[in-house]
């Protein structure tokens, strides 16, 4: 595969995600659902059960895992957004809904590795 | 879909049914507990979460919430972790078993294992009375649990263990265990009165003190062997009945002090806790309340050893258990009651350098350290106690002697026999030794013969004894009576009590 360049490397990161939940049988149902207070990289679908992606992609490992910078703000601001788009999309409390990372290794002369947090988080505790 | 599991708590020794309700509904994923649970039991849905995903299950996706009902009631504690474990895997469909008919009690670990938790006894003896007689319990708790007739108790391991029980993959022997000879080995004590020497006079006070549920003060120098005495006590008290262990036993399993292997405290229990201790160590308390010192010694002997060392606020905080034979603590949210039927031996020496008239050191104490010493105890605590006696140091021919002094089990047999008569005497005035008397009652049974009674005049003249020693000096002669087999208190039974007043006599004190 061709090496991404470095400004697009997150939205490379996403597409190798992408392609992966569609090998796996997950519906996509949105890309990039955004709104003013932030971002959901990827919903999709499977199993009856709506699934938030976030997608994190990092070069080097020296800037720490990619799960490392999915902070509580972050959470929280997922969790918002979620809302949003259950509630735009006439879904509240009538779906399951889960929120799972996906983690891409993409080392600079290397191919992207992928690591997938089922169930990462959930609404409080 | 809403599961329904029964689980248990505890409040003071009583326990009362929990019901664990867990509904998983569509929505956010979030997990929320609901029923006045305190922080142990928010914390659980962490473990919960962990034992389960460990357990090689899935933790179910969706809305859960857990109501522990009655709601009005607070929840302390782990116990709830197993039953809320397996209320979430029955409303997420992995198990389809009906579990009305169990009590589920357990802690779980991250892996799944299931630990022991506090108060299985009490729980199973009040959730027997409502009917239920299936238990899953910790495996560490099953012998308690299994004391209680009619119960059938399921030991448990792991998560995966109950779950696979309940969906009938799993065949578990219901534990039982062979409640005489358990009580048999229960009985046994490890300390005997044969092993002291010496000190007759101290055996024979404490034979008395025990015949007649007095409270003693023991008075000497450092080393006499104060403790080595009170550790013996409770051996020859009356032996322990079955209902009287399984109360003891029930404070304990509540203050989690039952180790594994056993199932019932079989002995008079024989509590000594340091003189540092605060009063809601002793007494019982805390924002939970959990028993004290003098509930952990019901129907025991509770020690006090360097008993003027203890804070004062301590030491008063004893009276009212002491008066009433039970500890009522207060919260604002609840008030519980523990039993707390004691016998108190507190011991001190003489005076601060603990050689005040030994006849072999010298005092170095200033009179008035002294009298500083022994004021630390107030009079109302001291009128409760009956008995002082003073206990030397022994004398190089008395520790070197090969006597061997009578076994406990003689002067168990005299002590039985003793108390056996008083309850008899007072079958019909709702006390059961003499130590309770007072008043009209201490009148109407303790009737003095003339020579008797000339004999006290004469002591109380002499030795300036107050009116307190004169109603404990009649006590303490009606059971030497008693001890005799005799039905009046004859001038002998008054001169030997006369002697266990030594903190009455002036030139001790003044």
């Amino acid at each position: 595969m061709a090496e991404p360049s470095l400004y697009t490397v997150g939205d490379e990161g996403e597409l190798v995600a992408l392609r992966y939940l569609q090998l796996n049988g997950y519906e996509i149902l949105s890309r990039n659902y955004r709104k003013k207070r932030g971002e959901l990289d990827i919903v999709c679908h499977k199993d009856g059960v709506i699934v938030f992606i976030e997608v994190k992609t990092r070069r080097e490992q020296q800037f720490g895992h990619p799960f490392e910078s999915i902070t509580t703000r972050k959470k929280q601001q997922l969790i918002k957004m979620a809302k949003q788009y259950l509630v735009e999309h006439n879904l509240w409390d009538k779906a399951y809904v889960r929120f799972d990372v996906i983690g891409v290794n993409w080392p600079k002369d290397g191919n992207p590795s992928i690591e997938h947090i089922v169930d990462a988080f959930r609404v409080g505790g | 879909m809403i599961a329904r599991v029964n689980s248990s708590a505890v409040v003071g020794i009583e326990g009362y049914i929990v019901n664990v309700e867990v509904d998983i509904s569509k929505g956010l994923p979030s997990f929320s507990t609901v029923g006045l649970p305190d922080s142990a039991i928010k914390e659980s849905r962490n473990r919960v979460e962990m034992a389960i995903k460990n357990s090689g299950l899935d933790f179910p996706i969706g809305k859960i919430t857990i109501n522990l009902a009655p709601a009005d009631i607070r929840k302390e504690g782990s116990a709830f972790d197993l039953p809320i474990a397996l209320g979430i895997l029955k409303a997420a469909g992995v198990i389809n078993a009906n579990l009305d008919e169990f009590i589920v009690l357990g802690e779980l670990s991250l892996d799944g294992k299931v630990r022991g938790v506090r108060g299985v006894l009490p729980v199973t003896i009040s959730a027997h009375s409502k009917g239920f007689d299936k238990f899953i319990v910790p495996r560490d708790n099953a012998n308690e649990a299994a004391i209680v007739k009619g119960v059938t108790v399921y030991p448990v391991d792991s998560l995966l263990e109950a779950v696979s029980f309940l969906n009938g993959v799993l065949d578990i022997q219901p534990h039982s265990i062979d409640i005489d000879s358990i009580w048999e080995r229960a009985r046994v004590y490890d300390v005997d009165f044969q092993d002291v020497r010496g000190q007759e006079g101290a055996k024979r006070a404490l034979e008395i003190a025990a015949a007649g549920g007095h409270n003693v003060l023991m008075i000497g120098p450092p080393g006499a062997g104060k403790t080595m005495l009170a550790k013996r006590l409770p051996t020859i008290l009356p032996p322990l009945s079955l209902e009287e262990a399984l109360e003891t036993t029930k404070v304990h399993s509540v203050a989690g002090l039952l180790g594994r292997e056993q199932a019932l405290v079989g002995v008079r229990p024989f509590r000594a806790p340091h003189h540092t201790i605060s009063d809601a160590g002793l007494i019982g308390g805390g924002h939970f309340p959990t028993p004290g010192e003098v509930s952990l010694a019901h129907n025991g002997v509770l020690f006090l050893d360097e008993f003027p060392e203890f804070n004062r606020r301590v030491l008063e905080a004893l009276r009212q258990p002491m008066e009433d034979g039970e500890v009522t603590i207060s919260r604002a949210t609840m008030r519980v009651t523990f039993p707390a039927r004691f016998m108190l031996v507190a011991a001190m020496n003489p005076c601060p350098c603990g050689y005040f008239g030994d006849p072999r050191h010298n005092c170095t104490c200033t009179p008035a350290a002294i009298q500083r010493y022994v004021s630390k105890i107030s009079g109302p605590l001291l009128d409760r106690i009956d008995i002082h006696i003073e206990v030397p140091a022994l004398t190089f021919d008395e520790l070197r002697s090969k006597s061997v002094g009578e076994p406990s089990s003689k002067i168990r047999e005299r002590v039985t026999e003793a108390r056996r008569r008083q309850l008899e005497r007072y079958k019909d005035v709702g006390i059961y030794s003499n130590a309770q008397l007072s008043g009209k009652l201490l009148e109407k049974y303790c009737e003095l013969d003339s020579t008797a009674e000339d004999l006290l005049r004469t002591a109380i003249e002499q030795f300036g004894f107050s009116a307190r020693a004169y109603t404990r000096i009649v006590k303490v002669a009606r059971t030497i009576a008693d001890l005799e087999g005799s039905d009046r208190i004859r001038p002998e039974h008054v001169g030997e009590a006369i002697q266990y007043r030594t903190l009455d006599r002036k030139y001790w004190i003044r």
